[in-house]
Parts: C-alpha cells; structure tokens; sequence
C-alpha cells in the first residue's frame, strides 16, 4: 500500500525511545536528535546540524555564483540574483531606513536569505526539520542583530547620549523617568533580542511538532489502527498537508520581520528624536 | 535625504510592543518582590502591573503617537 505521508516525504522520523505500541506524537527529543557524525567529539554533529551546514553552503554558492562576475547587461543567475536581493530592498531597506539603510544591506540581506534558507528546511522532503527549530541558531541571528543596532546607535551619538536617548525621551517630566527609564532599559536592551528569539524559535517549532503530529497520526491510523477508524487518516492527511501550506507563510513571514525589526532597531537607533 | 527616499516612520510603532511588554514585566516584577517582602499578598504586584501598563502606554504616545 502507499504510504502517503513518506510519500511526500514529509514524515519526519519518531522520537527517540519511543514506545512501540499506541500513537506517539511528537516530543521536545525531536529538536536534540543524536550526533551522526564525530559521535562524542566537540565537534559532533547532528542531522540539524548537517542541513545547517549545507544551507549555508547552497546559500553562499547561490549568492557568489549570481555576482561572480557582474555585468550590466545581466545574464539569467545573476537576474535572478539581482531579484533576490530587490526582495530585501524594496521590502525592508527602502521602505523602514530610505537610502541611509543601504549600508545595512549586507547584513540584513544575509538575514533574511539565511533565516529563509533555515526555514524552509522544515518543509523540505528528507529534511523535515528548520535549522531555526534549534535555539541556538535564532539566539545566533538574535546577537548579531543586537550588536549591529547598538553599534550603530553607538557610532551616530557616541555611548552617553546613544544611552541618553533610548534610557530617557524627551518631553516627559523628569519625575516620570523614575517610572519610564527601567522599562525603557528594559524593553530596549534585554527584551529586543529574546523576543527576536522566541518568535522565530517557537514559531518553527510549533509548525514543526504540528506537522510530525498531523503526518504521524496519519500513519498511525493508516497501518496500526483497523476498521471504520483507519478513515480518521484522511482528515488528518488533509490537515497536515493545509498546515504544510501554512508553514510556506510562516517561513516567509518569519524571515521577513526577523529582517524588518532588524532595520527598525537600526532606525531607531540612528533616529535623533527618541 | 532625498525626500522621496524618506521613510514614513510607520515602522517604528513595531517597537512599541517592548515598551507594553517591558512596562508590565518591569512594575510588575517589582509589585512581586515587594509582595514577598512586605507579605501584602498579591495586592502591589497588581499596583504594578497596572502603572506598568499604563507607563508602558505613555511611552509609546510620547515616542509615537505625537504630532501626528
């Protein structure tokens, strides 16, 4: 019989120590699997990290191969290259920053096509899994956003009056700073990066878990179940594949305002009126 | 700046959550610690998550929501 769900390649492989009666769904061991290559070493590597590594390789060789050697008149890679980074500047760059974020372009390019290229492993047949899905890959993406606002904020002010703007805004009565500076420092220099982390980590791994749950309730009741029950696959089929369609959006999405916010801080903490 | 390049600014709202979040964490926070300390039972801890809440809402009109 067909297994629809391995069919599409998107079943992804149950939890360790599972066990094997009854329907399993998914577990937090989904994001820990085991290292499969240098078992043992500082440097052994999991599956995640394998779909990491090649990631950052298609990533890069896509990019370098585009520019390689650029031409006015470009030829079809580079057009496509040529695209792919419009993609970031008309969507973020041009529209939060104007022409001053151009010189963020390097870096918020690289977010965004790197946090996409994570994401889509999640839904990708045989890897089944996003990169992002594992902490410390969005905390990574998190840090480096972090130190670029600041920096930047830093280098237009100077440290005293970059800390004068975010910790106190003008036009409030000095008073209301006892109450507004704490969650100003608050807000601004702890909360930034664990909400650039949270939302991008739990966003993928929810997606993921709904889908390992949706595609393995479908195989559980296909092959181990009997009777009118065996039925209950189909709606379950039909619900992984509309979450698989779902998680398109949310890999999108999610690249895109990891980016964005990025360039907002940025903006922010170039902005001479707090 | 050229002028057609200049950003409208909109974007900058997306950072108010912070400020909404960071006020009740922060005032809250302190209601909690003094709560314990003191033994009020839980009556500073909601002192503080209203005025953290509201601050939190008076930062975002100051930063955002004025002459506009």
């Amino acid at each position: 019989m067909l297994n629809l769900p391995a069919a599409v390649g998107l079943l992804a492989p149950m939890s360790e120590g599972e066990s094997s009666e009854g329907y399993n769904p998914p577990t937090i061991s989904e994001f820990f699997p085991e290292q499969v290559i240098g078992e043992g070493t500082f440097w052994g590597l999991t599956r995640i990290d394998l779909i990491a590594l090649l990631m950052t390789g298609a990533v890069c060789l896509f990019f370098i191969s585009a520019f390689r050697k650029p031409s006015l008149i470009p030829g079809k890679l580079q057009n496509v290259g040529e695209m792919a980074l419009d993609v970031v500047y008309d969507n973020v760059i041009d529209e939060v920053m104007g022409v001053k974020g151009r010189k963020y372009a390097p870096l918020l390019m690289t977010l965004f096509w790197l946090i996409l290229a994570f994401n889509v492993t999640g839904i990708l047949p045989m890897m089944h899994i996003a990169v992002t899905s594992v902490v410390g890959v969005p905390i990574v993406f998190a840090i480096a956003s972090y130190v670029a606002f600041n920096y930047a904020g830093i280098k237009e002010h100077g440290v005293g009056q970059y800390f004068k703007l975010n910790l106190f805004p003008a036009g409030v009565p000095k008073p209301i700073y006892l109450l507004v500076t704490p969650i100003e420092f608050i807000s601004t220099f702890l909360l930034r990066p664990v909400t650039l982390t949270i939302r991008l980590l739990a966003n993928m791994m929810s997606g993921h878990l709904l889908l390992v749950l949706f595609f393995g309730a479908t195989s559980y009741f296909l092959f181990e179940s009997s009777g009118l029950i065996q039925l209950v696959a189909i709606p379950s089929y039909l619900m992984g594949l509309i979450f698989v369609f779902f998680e398109i959006i949310v890999t999108l999405l999610q690249a895109y305002i990891f980016t964005l916010l990025t360039a907002v801080y940025i903006d922010g903490a170039l902005s001479h009126e707090h | 700046m050229h002028p057609a390049l200049e950003p409208d600014g909109e974007h900058v709202a997306h950072s108010a959550v912070g400020s909404l979040l960071g006020g009740v964490l922060v005032w809250g926070g302190v209601g909690i610690l003094l709560d314990h300390w003191l033994g009020t039972g839980r009556a500073l801890t909601a002192v503080g998550v209203v005025v953290g809440f509201l601050t939190g809402f008076f930062i975002v009109y100051v930063r955002f929501g004025r002459d506009e």
